[in-house]
């Protein structure tokens, strides 16, 4: 079956709309890459692991790729090695990706006591294909190791060929609209400090009950992203006048999955970012202004309108023949300029909720917590995941600055709420 | 189950300090387990970058090539006039300047800056010394120039080095060291009677002057240092 499925999939095929960037921004010292981790209830066994991946590679095309240079634009490959190797996970997830190493995969599998974690390369996938691989890839582990587990929910059937509609660019699908979104924005407030050293990423997880944050939330009229946000705007906000500067805008990124909007199965990107900001100019905001602005700002660009228009602009730019037919160097060095000059120039802080994981009844008992790594940013010092599994949520934030006030703060303002928080660490 | 006194979040079983305020872990009742893996691994990965002393070595023999090209078309075309001279001159400024730190990366800076005014006074020698006044203009004019502008820039180190200051005050200290060499350069000017081009130092000199006062203004006034880094703020 596995071969008839291989046989199947594309021999190649383009990045999607929002994967272009990626590989052009890519640095020796910076990658566009996150992490997805599933914590079990009993120790990992590489070996069991590897074969469980070379198992699933298959039923993942989008996965199955290595990155190629054209005349023009970058393309994805199928790899003709069977998977990547399964390591032991290291201090420093989310390190910068090499598109020659690991066998030319895009993304690396990584274990450690019960965790088994994959960092992947945007280009390829958003969080939403990463859960369903890491999740089919728990379900496969556990299945070897003699445990009846069925499909379903987050669990791929590795048994069926990956169906098309799994590989579709769905940007260039919906983007119908003909209105002009503006893409342009101010530049806003980043936090000073001192940066860690190279490829260095300090991961603080908070975990606390999902009930116990959602009934919070619910009660000041927010969901737990909008709460979780306006927290972020508020520790910011005050982090600025500490410091005594000219006081810029604050802003969160908040990545939505367009499949929640259109009728979507894709498994490569397909999700926007929509900024959430307040101008510390008109005053000093209390913290229910401040989930009032996040509630409005994001419920009002939550709009599908808008959003299509966003996502159209950005098709449009891809299909600018101008664009197209220009090298695929001189694409790189524009923007790798452009990155250096503008990227996180608009963006304070980063925040991306993967929401509920959901699992087959039959594997929840073997299943502790799941777990969102956003990489290290460039300017941004907090970079938040946020993902939820059986009433345990996991608030991660990935930090590249050596001071973690920001951690400090956000987490210390939780637990005078109320809610109880559990604390672990990469730090010695 | 441990939890901080100071920031009320419960802790890992593995943890020796709370991540959020680095306060220790005392839990006597708490068994230790060593065997307990931690969260995360503690192993971290630095990947492989490429190594720039190789970098550095492999500009070096690029950089030989046209020198051992001139050398011979010098010798077998024109031995009467060694032009070649300049070609090695210019490559090694090139190389000391540029590609000599990448193998010596620990190497003092005074040491560092000492090299590059000896190979720069080498080079004025060699490539201007014949043409533009022989022996008389390089040691009055250059070679004085060259050292003070050398004693300025150690000056400078020594005082960047000793403790973080100010942008203002930098530039105040950059426009003083600038005012001292033209000042050193002019005096030369006149010595050797170089008129017209003293002329021209002397208005620059003068316009420095004016922006160490400038400086010196915008550093002891707060007002106006608040100002500066409010609107040049990066």
């Amino acid at each position: 079956m596995s071969d008839k499925i291989i046989k199947q999939s594309p021999e190649w095929f383009r990045l999607d709309n929002a994967g272009i960037l990626f590989p052009g921004q890519n640095t020796r010292n910076w990658s566009n890459i996150f992490r997805f981790s599933i914590e079990l209830k009993e120790e990992i066994d590489p070996e069991i692991l590897k074969q469980a991946l070379e198992n699933i590679m298959p039923r993942f095309p989008a996965f199955n790729v290595r990155l190629r240079k054209g005349l023009f634009w970058y393309y994805l490959e199928k790899n003709p090695v069977k998977a990547p190797k399964v390591s032991p996970d290291v201090k420093n997830p989310c390190y910068r990706v090499k598109f020659k190493e690991s066998d030319r995969f895009l993304f690396r599998v990584y274990y450690h006591g019960t965790h088994i974690a994959v960092d992947l390369f945007h280009a390829i996938s958003d969080g939403y294909g990463n859960s369903r691989f890491v999740c089919t890839l728990a379900a496969e582990y556990l299945r070897l190791k003699g445990n009846d587990i069925p499909c379903g929910k987050f669990v791929k059937d590795i048994s069926q060929p990956a169906p098309k509609s799994e590989l579709v660019d769905d940007f260039h699908k919906y983007a119908t609209s003909k209105a002009k979104a503006s893409i342009t924005d101010k530049h806003v407030y980043h936090p000073q400090g001192v940066k860690l050293p190279k490829h260095m990423v300090n991961m603080t997880c908070g975990i606390m009950s999902f009930k116990e944050v959602h009934d919070i939330a619910k009660a000041k009229g927010v969901t737990v992203t909008e709460f979780f946000a306006a927290i972020m705007l508020d520790i910011h906000c005050r982090k600025q006048l500490r410091e005594n500067r000219k006081q810029k805008e604050v802003s969160v990124q908040i990545p939505i999955n367009l499949r929640n909007v259109y009728p979507s199965e894709t498994m490569r990107n397909f999700s926007i970012c929509l900024m959430v900001k307040v101008d510390p100019s008109f005053g000093e905001y209390s913290f229910d202004e401040l989930l009032n602005q996040v509630a409005f700002q994001l419920r009002l660009a939550r709009d599908e309108k808008k959003i299509n228009a966003t996502i159209s602009k950005h098709v449009r730019i891809e299909k600018n023949p101008a664009l197209k037919f220009m090298p695929l160097l001189v694409k790189n060095v524009c923007l790798s300029v452009a990155t250096i000059f503008g990227a996180e120039q608009t963006t304070s802080v980063y925040l991306s909720n993967l929401g509920e994981v959901t699992l087959p009844e039959e594997m929840v008992p073997f299943v502790e917590k799941a777990l969102f790594v956003p990489g290290p940013g460039m300017r941004t010092a907090a970079r938040c995941g946020i993902v939820s599994f059986n009433d345990k949520l996991v608030f991660t934030i990935a930090n590249s600055f050596k001071e973690n006030d920001i951690e400090r703060e956000f987490f210390t303002a939780l637990v005078k709420m109320g809610i109880h928080v559990k604390i672990q660490s990469n730090r010695e | 189950m441990s939890y901080c006194v100071n920031c009320g979040v419960e802790l890992d079983a593995t943890a020796k300090k709370c991540a959020l305020c680095d306060t220790p872990v005392y839990n006597l009742s708490q068994k230790q387990e060593p065997t307990n893996p931690t969260p995360f691994s503690q192993v971290p990965v630095v990947p492989k970058s490429i190594k720039q002393k190789f970098v550095a070595l492999i500009i070096t023999y690029i950089l030989l090539i046209p020198n051992i090209v001139c050398l011979l078309i010098n010798i077998f075309v024109n031995p009467q006039n060694l032009w070649f001279v300049y070609v090695l001159s210019s490559s090694f400024l090139v190389w000391v300047v540029a590609i000599f730190p990448f193998f010596t990366r620990k190497l003092h800076p005074y040491i560092m800056w000492a090299f590059d005014t000896v190979t720069i006074a080498l080079y004025v020698f060699v490539f201007h010394a014949k043409n533009l006044g022989g022996p008389k203009w390089y040691l009055g004019i250059a070679l004085p120039t060259i050292l003070i502008i050398s004693l300025c820039v150690l000056v400078y180190i020594y005082w960047v080095r000793k403790r973080k200051r100010h942008w203002t005050s930098k530039m105040l200290h950059i426009f003083i060291d600038l005012v001292i060499s033209l000042s050193v350069l002019c005096a030369c000017l006149f010595v050797a009677d170089h008129m017209i081009t003293f002329d021209v130092f002397v208005v620059i000199d003068a316009c420095c002057l004016a922006l160490v006062f400038f400086w010196l203004y915008s550093n002891r006034s707060k007002k106006l240092r608040a100002w500066f880094s409010k609107k040049l703020f990066v």
